[in-house]
């Protein structure tokens, strides 16, 4: 019975808080709203890697370059970003005369399936030829990867002439999401606004709900069995029928897929995107959510999620303010002047060192993952083990 | 027909040629032993069978069809199962989950029941724990389960690689009685004397080794 509650009780009664948040919010007219939903974009990008790392065991230290794919998808067919053509479906945006506006619109709802689609076509392409690699040279090429494409996007401003990404500028003016055919007394779903985030956090929400859900099939799938074996031994995996690569590749398209997804609602609800916003400390502050949270463990990747990013996006601001007032009522120069969310990796760094030290397992374990970290045994000595534990 | 036939196989390891030219067969409900000194070529000869190498030259029939070159996780469908040398079981699952993961390619629900039964059947020591980490189990325990669990995908073949380093020998005997599959067991030529199968093909460390291995009964 305990177990039961724990099982289906305790995520109940969190999505139904999930839910309410925005009425809470709405009425102590808290400005929590803007940092909720960012966080929420990276526990989806933690749970998306967690497949590829907590599941598969992969170290995938380029995990940003999907966010960003995903990211530059939406950019590319929601907006005036190719003038050349003029095409719109589904979307949310018209002028006032009535004529139609350049550049490709397609219904934001539509760019989710496609963004999804196409990083997981990208994860298996940039996989096939390296995921017969093991461990730490898997980690060193997904590195390269997650440098490259951020970089191909700020050179992708002439492509033989072609103006595909539009270089460091980037893409500006995405269109918002929203259901255009719905009634105008419901003006507020028709597009969503940026005065109004309520619409823009319920999106996220389910597809959040959608990627845990996902998550949790897949931990307990078929599949799910093949990742630990493929973990724990490779070869032992092949002689049980079990094709390591392409069990792999799986966990790499479908992590990819939500980092696409992920990356897809950043580039509609941030609206102007830019090779910068992709930068390689993404890839590793995503890293450190699932390890700070637990590999392998859905709720602790959560947390994870949850914890870093409310630091860097809520507690560290906060903190400045308070500071800069202290050194303000005390009249010294050096505290009412610093900018503390400068050191922010400087303190994801001191949180990082510090849990490796004190409970590498993470915040909430998963049960296979603390042994293989504890344990001192006849591991496989694989070198994911060595890196992660480093 | 044999059930497996090596015709003159040649394996290598990069340059280095480990194996120059077996060949051996084995009959359908045969047991026959491999054995021969340290580097003699005992595991590389069952890595070239089950697909974990490719041999360079020669080839490999099981079944009537040849299997040369068909990577390791296709071989247990067609009926090769194996016991890895160092037993490669996989430490942080239960010893159910271990049996479950020999049985992965099949769908037959009633069926692995049924063997799952014959295995506890064949080793109850491994039915006592079936709820506990495969890695906390002693050496001989772990060797069972590794035979246990190849045993879990009905093989037509068995290969086991040294299945008497830590395992009770009553366990093997009991075992080889019961199974009608094949079996090719190599083993240590120090345990040839006492050794449970019944053909013992030889393999001798040295720069020529024979370059034709006949069964001799």
């Amino acid at each position: 019975m305990a177990a039961r509650l724990t099982r289906y009780g305790l995520p109940a009664v969190l999505i139904l808080v999930a839910f309410l948040f925005p009425l809470v919010e709405g009425y102590l007219e808290t400005d929590l709203m803007y940092p909720i939903i960012i966080i929420t974009i990276y526990v989806m990008l933690a749970l998306g890697l967690n497949i590829v790392i907590g599941f598969a065991g992969l170290l995938d230290l380029g995990f940003v370059a999907f966010y960003a794919l995903g990211a530059y998808v939406v950019g590319w067919f929601a907006s005036s970003q190719f003038q050349q053509v003029t095409f719109s479906f589904g979307a949310t945006t018209a002028s006032l005369t009535g004529e139609p506006i350049p550049g490709i619109h397609i219904s934001f709802w539509l760019l989710l399936v496609l963004a999804g689609a196409f990083t997981a076509l990208c994860g298996v392409i940039i996989g096939a030829p390296t995921l017969r690699l093991r461990g730490d040279y898997l980690a060193i090429v997904t590195l390269g990867f997650g440098e490259i494409i951020p970089r191909f996007f700020q050179n992708g401003n002439n492509l033989a002439g072609f103006n595909l990404t539009n270089g460091t500028i980037g893409i500006k003016a995405i269109d918002s999401p929203g259901f255009p055919f719905l009634p105008d007394s419901m003006s507020a779903l028709q597009r969503f606004g940026t005065l109004d985030l309520n619409p823009w956090y319920y999106t996220i929400l389910v597809l959040v709900l959608i990627t845990i859900y996902v998550n949790v099939r897949l931990r307990d799938s078929r599949l799910g069995r093949a990742w630990i074996s493929v973990r724990e031994d490779e070869t032992a995996a092949a002689a049980m029928g079990i094709n390591p690569v392409t069990t792999k590749l799986w966990a790499y398209a479908l992590g990819a897929v939500f980092g696409g997804l992920a990356g897809a609602f950043y580039g509609a609800f941030i609206k102007n995107i830019f090779p910068d916003a992709f930068s390689f400390n993404i890839s590793i502050l995503i890293l450190c959510m699932v390890i700070l949270g637990g590999m392998g463990s859905i709720y602790g990747v959560i947390l994870g999620a949850v914890l870093l990013q409310g630091v860097n996006f809520y507690l560290l601001p906060q903190m400045n303010e308070w500071v800069h007032s202290i050194g303000a009522a005390v009249g010294n120069q050096a505290l009412s002047s610093v900018d503390l969310p400068r050191y922010n990796f400087f303190i994801f760094g001191v949180i990082l060192v510090t849990m490796m030290l004190l409970r590498p397992e993470g915040i909430i374990p998963n049960r296979q993952r603390a042994e293989e970290l504890h344990d001192h045994g006849p591991g496989s000595g694989d070198a994911m083990e060595g890196a992660t534990r480093a | 027909m044999a059930l497996l036939e090596i015709e003159n196989m040649h394996s290598f390891y990069g340059n280095i040629q480990a194996l120059r030219g077996i060949s051996l067969s084995v009959e359908e409900g045969e047991v026959v032993t491999l054995i021969g000194s340290n580097g003699a070529g005992k595991t590389t000869t069952l890595r070239s069978i089950n697909g974990v190498m490719r041999p360079r030259e020669g080839k490999v029939v099981f079944d009537g069809e040849e299997i040369q070159g068909i990577p390791a996780h296709r071989m247990i469908s067609r009926g090769i199962a194996q016991s890895p040398e160092g037993r490669k079981i996989f430490p942080r699952m239960t010893v159910l989950e271990n049996l479950e993961m020999g049985a992965f390619h099949r769908n037959d629900r009633p069926g692995i029941r049924e063997d799952m039964n014959r295995v506890y059947d064949l080793f109850p020591r491994l039915k006592e724990r079936v709820k506990q980490e495969a890695g906390t189990m002693s050496g001989g325990e772990q060797q069972m389960l590794a035979i246990g669990r190849a045993l879990m995908s009905r093989p037509k073949l068995l290969l086991l690689d040294e299945p008497s380093t830590r395992a009770r020998r009553a366990h093997l005997r009991y075992h080889q009685r019961d199974q009608r599959a094949g079996n090719y067991h190599p083993a240590r030529r120090t345990e040839r004397q006492r050794s449970p199968g019944n053909c013992h093909p030889r393999l001798r460390t040295g720069d020529r080794l024979h370059s034709h291995l006949s069964l001799s009964r």
